[in-house]
């Protein structure tokens, strides 16, 4: 989708006509160790750059993600070209992106934003935009987004006026997934049974929270009041009430947290699949 | 006719001195020629420094495929790597086959068979450990000889054979960078191991009848007993009240009575098994201990 290998043409240059067709074949175990023969023999850092490049690209045909994202880590910035060091620091970030790792991939393309011509820097935006969205800092990607769209379509007004449009739409504030506070969660169901539950949008729990809660009073009522045993009532129903009540607090901070996760979810994914669609 | 002989003594020199030449050439052709094998050990080599381990084992099993001519040093050159690679993946049963292949001809002989003592110290297979370690002959190795007394001790102490880490302890110097401090720390392992005091489990659940709780506390649980104790004694408060209101046979002195039984018992039991089980944790931390003190000086020495 939004992953480039801009190095692809590459693949006639001799070092890499072994490990390349070891890939073709699908000897993908092979491919890593040819590749890292490369980054062993040279002493050329593109060339060595290009074969850490492609050894994650082998990574990621074996699905594993992480060694792909380590491997990139030991790319020697220094001396390669605008286009060769954007294409080594935008895979990082994208790999970054992919395990989740959102500040790392935020490091990456901030190198990239600063150091990088505007020709050049312009291509990472949409990717920049996914990742701030997973951060939650929706009106740093409006930003981007908007900068991507006035880079690109700076010859056609009109196309660019309406992209504009639905992406002021989507990043509008009050669009934004509402945040709920996991401590007031907390703090609102220590003093009101289920209030936490209630407040971070879960009724059921609430309603199950503070019955369960309301039980164990009950239990102590009846035993010290109309059962007259005193002692048994108290422990009993302060047991069922200390369990529900400490039990009820935590859940509450939790299901605000995942609230949190859910609506930022929901909301990513919908830029997510606008922000996919768009020519790259 | 002496100047013939004078001449032919000279072609005769010449020629030597050529053929000499013709030789020297010839060795210095074969030694420019890489020898492919020695070239795939040096990248081997520089595949584990750069912590690419399952490159470097591709490498070693592919050259073992390929029909190449290895010679026996080149073979025990594979053999190390191949242990040495598993060693640092923590599958430590393959490196110990793989170490032990390393014939005694080589230099890697020495490295490969401390590593070998040390997976097998990592196993918790110490008499093993022992074994490779009293096995090996250093007589000729002056250098390692305090290296080797210093892993003895360590695997007498992890065997708690303390008599024997005595003996070997006896003889530490304190005076080689790569294992001085750990020396140290290993003196500290065994006064801690001798100094523990041997606890009862029969008084441990003792304590506990009397008290509910206490018996974890005198194991060495110092947080454990409260929680013990909180829980126990409002379902004995629950089980005398049943009992004076409801009598012996009443349902709810049943119910309660059998739970706050459940508790107390359990209790008892969980107090007797707590002394052994937090000796378990105590030896297994210092077990932990001597073993990366063991390991650190060996990767100092040998790398």
């Amino acid at each position: 989708m939004i992953c480039i290998f801009h190095y692809a043409g590459r693949s006639n240059n001799p070092p890499f006509q072994k490990a390349d067709s070891l890939v073709k074949v699908g000897e993908l175990n092979w491919a890593l160790m040819e590749y890292e023969r490369i980054i062993y023999a040279t002493t050329d850092n593109a060339e060595r750059t290009l074969a850490l490049l492609k050894k994650s690209e082998c990574y990621v045909l074996l699905q594993d993600l992480k060694s792909a994202e380590k491997n990139l880590q030991r790319i020697f910035f220094s001396g390669l070209s605008d286009s060769l060091q954007y294409v080594a620091r935008y895979n990082s970030a994208f790999y970054s992106y992919l395990n989740k790792n959102y500040n790392q991939s935020i490091s990456e393309l901030v190198m990239i934003d600063n150091f990088l011509p505007d020709s050049i820097k312009i291509s990472s935006y949409i990717l920049y935009a996914l990742v701030l969205n997973e951060n939650r800092e929706w009106d740093n990607a409006k930003e981007k987004l908007v900068k991507w769209t006035d880079y690109n379509y700076s010859n056609q007004p009109q196309k660019r006026d309406s992209l504009i449009n639905v992406i002021n739409k989507l990043y509008h504030p009050k669009n934004y997934p509402k945040y709920k506070n996991p401590e007031k969660a907390h703090l609102y169901s220590s003093f009101v049974p289920g209030l936490g539950q209630a407040y971070s949008g879960y009724f059921a729990d609430a309603a199950f929270s503070a019955i369960m809660q309301l039980t164990g009073i009950g239990v102590a009522a009846y035993g010290i009041l109309v059962a007259k045993y005193y002692v048994t009532g108290f422990v009993l129903g302060y047991g069922i009430f200390q369990r529900f009540y400490m039990a009820g607090t935590k859940r509450a901070e939790f299901l605000a947290n995942k609230h949190n996760h859910v609506s930022a979810r929901k909301y990513n994914d919908c830029i997510k699949d606008f922000l996919l669609q768009l020519p790259q | 006719m002496r100047i013939v002989h004078l001449f032919a003594g000279l072609f005769f020199l010449n020629s030597l001195i050529a053929q000499d030449f013709r030789t020297d050439s010839a060795l210095v052709d074969v030694q420019t020629i890489k020898n492919p094998v020695t070239e795939e050990l040096k990248f081997v080599n520089y595949l584990i420094t750069n912590s690419q381990y399952n490159d470097a084992l591709f490498v070693l099993e592919k050259l073992q495929e390929d029909n190449l001519q290895i010679s026996s040093s080149q073979f025990d050159s594979i053999y190390f790597y191949t242990g040495w690679v598993n060693y640092f993946n923590k599958r430590f049963g393959k490196a110990i086959t793989s170490f032990e292949k390393v014939s005694k001809e080589t230099d890697l002989y020495y490295n490969s068979r401390y590593y070998a003592a040390f997976c097998y110290a990592y196993t918790q297979n110490f008499n093993a450990a022992w074994d490779v370690l009293t096995n090996l002959d250093i007589s000729q190795k002056e250098e390692l000889k305090e290296f080797h007394n210093f892993q003895l001790a360590c695997v007498a102490l992890l065997k708690r054979d303390l008599k024997i880490f005595e003996e070997y302890a006896a003889m530490f110097k304190f005076s080689n960078y790569n294992y001085a401090k750990e020396e140290e720390q290993l003196l500290t392992y065994y006064k801690d191991i001798s100094s523990a005091k041997h606890k009862s489990g029969f008084l441990a659940a003792l304590i506990s009848a009397v008290i509910p709780g206490m018996g974890k506390f005198y194991a060495g649980y110092k947080g454990l007993p409260f929680g013990a104790l909180f829980t126990t004694l409002p379902l004995a408060a629950v089980a005398v009240e049943t009992f004076i209101k409801g009598g012996l046979l009443s349902p709810q002195f049943i119910i309660l009575g059998s739970l706050f039984t459940v508790f107390y018992i359990g209790n008892i039991w969980g107090s007797a098994l707590s002394v052994n089980a937090i000796k378990k944790e105590i030896y297994a931390e210092i077990n932990y201990n001597i073993l990366f003190d063991m390991h650190i000086p060996l990767r100092r020495t040998f790398e």
